[in-house]
């Protein structure tokens, strides 16, 4: 019998609950999303008494089904006032599910201002101080090793950076991976919640627990889940792009399109792309040797493996989870030419517990308001190091985009609903505007991931700067990623099953076998829509109204070149996205 | 006329000469993206997305004088 287990930081009190009847057919984000629509205050301050902070493993997390380790973890977001679903790799996911956990809840707020660490195992769950030298600015990587040390090396970690103890915006939630680096729950500050509740970490240790989850029809599991892992390894992009070029592929295809935010978004190419593509990315990893790999998972069970270890000129590993966001808000948008540099930021950002993106956009938004000079690799990593202390200028940076922006006067600030827009810019690329501009969580490409078909020609093709079939397009990727985030899969899973049917078919017949269901396509529909209602109608008791729902001004009038084109919706089209 | 091509990922093995993949090449006026491809002996298998001045484009796409040509195979990220 699954659990659900809750923990009050404010008494030090903690249940093992059965699962609550109605969040039984429920994993992953759509039970993060709905247990914080029924638990938590809308109107609450982010990091108030009043907010919870939900980890839960997807459907198909601790099956032996490929992609099947991501977990979300939610809660009301400190950066965007919205709710969040913040999505990550590691080991943890695969842990909880193994042990029957269906659900963690950390709620309450301790009156004593010190750092706990939070032990769950097969016997219980326990509250430890956090030893101390993992308090005030201990990098992440150096506070795993610390945790692996006391509570063993093969238990999985949820971390509070530095940033997240100082409860910034940006602080994530980094989570181990199977190697002891780290993987981020990145995006809407909810390190900053986890701090806010005086957890340092999270320890989930398995020992006993059984070797894989209970399936209603193994043989069906079985089957399908070979079908899926065929149709990955069939497609092109996921049975071979990812793992050779990681996701920094996309430097050059969104170069080429004219739709790479260069210079805080006032141009959509540059001319130094080849310094910071994937192609060159992969070659340096090649050539260095040493403990570069040019591919790698971030959860055991990846087969599209589009992490790598990136290696200093000694073959030292420098960072993991090196991504095209990151490259792209360092390179092409804050002007810095070197990868090396952009590597030691990446780490940088990892050990301090921040988002990476908004941090990067943070730096390029920083560059433009005169507060360190343009493409400047090395100032920017020792402002990205001083949020570990933290300096007045690190809190102001480990603030984000949107706080950056405002203290520095500016009006060409890329963030909607505080939180910063990514790597492809909305006028060329129109139908990741909509994306941006209507998420229930910020913008975020990930929600609805136009580029998808707008560039990359898969699940067929719409023209990225016209603006028809962009509404649809954005509406239905909204609608499956919300699902798909909701079965413990990796997102990019969707390449493979946008174009290939039996991959989706496939992915509902593993749930159908696991649970002893029998869903149809047509319920996995149902399920995403039902998960953005909620997220919704959450957000619209916080307060955001179809008027948040809005880019930034300045996309409407300052054209964006190659193409001049501008952001060119009205706020009645932008509006017909959600209208389902 | 002149156009400028530009090979990304697995088609730069197509120019091992030329790591970054982008020349020049002088082609008769008015040909396809598909005989370009032919002339320039790259399986047209392999070639995913085409990019003409930043354009998404076809196979039967017309080519003009100083066109930047981007070809790419199957990829993606995210
Ligand atoms: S493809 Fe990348 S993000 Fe997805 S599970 Fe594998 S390593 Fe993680």
């Amino acid at each position: 019998m699954d659990k659900f287990i809750r923990v009050d930081m404010t008494t030090k009190q903690i249940a093992t609950l059965d699962v609550p009847e109605k969040y039984a057919g429920l994993a992953g984000r759509a039970l993060t999303s709905n247990f914080v629509a029924d638990e938590v205050k809308p109107t609450c301050h982010p990091l108030g008494k009043n907010n919870k902070l939900i980890f839960a493993p997807g459907l198909l997390s601790g099956t032996t089904a490929a992609q099947s380790g991501r977990l979300s973890v939610g809660g009301k977001s400190p950066l965007t006032g919205t709710i969040k679903e913040s999505n990550t790799g590691g080991t943890f996911s695969q842990k909880m599910a193994k042990m029957g956990i269906k659900a963690l809840v950390i709620e309450g707020m301790p009156a004593e201002d010190k750092f706990y660490v939070i032990k769950i195992g097969m016997n219980g769950v326990v509250i430890d101080d956090a030893p101390a030298e993992i308090i005030g600015g201990c990098g992440n990587y150096k506070a795993i090793e610390v945790l692996n040390a006391k509570y063993g090396p093969k238990v999985g970690i949820a971390l509070a950076g530095p940033a997240g103890e100082y409860r910034l915006p940006t602080a994530n939630i980094s989570f181990k991976d199977p190697e002891d680096h780290l993987r981020s729950a990145g995006r809407g500050g909810l390190g900053a919640l986890m701090g806010s509740k005086k957890v340092k970490a999270v320890v989930i240790d398995d020992t006993g627990a059984p070797l894989s989850v209970p399936l209603a029809k193994p043989e069906e599991f079985k089957a399908a889940a070979k079908v899926f892992s065929q149709a990955l390894l069939k497609h092109p992009v996921t049975g071979q792009a990812l793992a050779a070029y990681g996701t920094d592929v996309l430097i050059n295809i969104v170069n080429e399109a004219g739709g790479l935010p260069a210079r805080n978004f006032t141009s959509g190419r540059i001319d130094f792309n080849d310094k910071i593509s994937g192609e060159t990315m992969n070659a340096t990893i090649t050539e260095r040797g040493g403990e570069g790999k040019v591919s790698h998972g971030c959860h055991a069970g990846c087969i599209m493996r589009c992490s790598q270890w990136y290696p200093d000129q000694d073959g030292k590993y420098i960072t993991s989870g090196f991504e095209y966001e990151t490259v792209w808000a360092l390179g092409a948008d804050a002007g810095i030419q070197d990868l090396d540099d952009i590597a030691y930021l990446d780490r940088a950002m990892d050990d301090v517990g921040v988002d990476s993106i908004d941090v990067s956009v943070a730096i390029a938004t920083a560059m433009e308001g005169g507060l360190i000079p343009w493409g400047d690799g090395k100032a920017a990593l020792d402002i990205v190091k001083q949020i570990a202390v933290p300096t007045p200028l690190g809190r102001i940076l480990g603030g984000g985009t949107a706080i950056v922006g405002k203290l520095c006067g500016l009006f060409r600030v890329p963030v909607v609903k505080d939180q910063a827009i990514p790597a492809y810019d909305p006028r060329s690329i129109k139908g990741i505007g909509l994306t941006y501009a209507t998420t229930t969580m910020g913008a975020d490409h990930t929600a609805g991931y136009a580029i998808a078909t707008n560039v990359l020609k898969i699940g067929g093709y719409v023209d990225p700067l016209k603006k028809e079939g962009q509404v649809e397009l954005s509406r239905n990727l909204q609608i499956a990623t919300a699902a798909v985030d909701s079965t413990g899969m990796c997102l990019f899973i969707a390449f493979a099953i946008l174009d290939i049917p039996e991959g989706f078919n496939a992915l509902v017949d593993m749930i159908n076998a696991r649970y002893g269901l029998s869903l149809t396509a047509d319920d996995v529909t149902a399920l995403g829509k039902s998960v953005l209602k909620v997220e919704r109608a959450f957000n619209a008791a916080a307060g955001f109204s179809n008027a948040h729902d809005r880019l930034p001004e300045f996309f409407e009038y300052e054209p964006c070149p190659p193409h001049n084109a501008v952001w060119d919706f009205t706020p009645e089209e932008i509006d017909e996205v959600y209208n389902f | 006329m002149v156009i400028e091509v530009r090979l990304y990922a697995t088609l730069r093995r197509y120019r091992p000469s030329i790591p970054n993949g982008v020349f020049t090449a002088d082609i008769p006026d008015g040909i396809s993206v598909a005989e370009l491809v032919e002339k320039l002996e790259i399986d047209p298998a392999e070639i995913h997305m085409i990019m003409v001045n930043g354009i998404g484009r076809e196979m039967d796409g017309i080519l003009a004088d100083g066109d930047r040509i981007g070809l790419f195979p199957a990829v993606g990220g995210g």
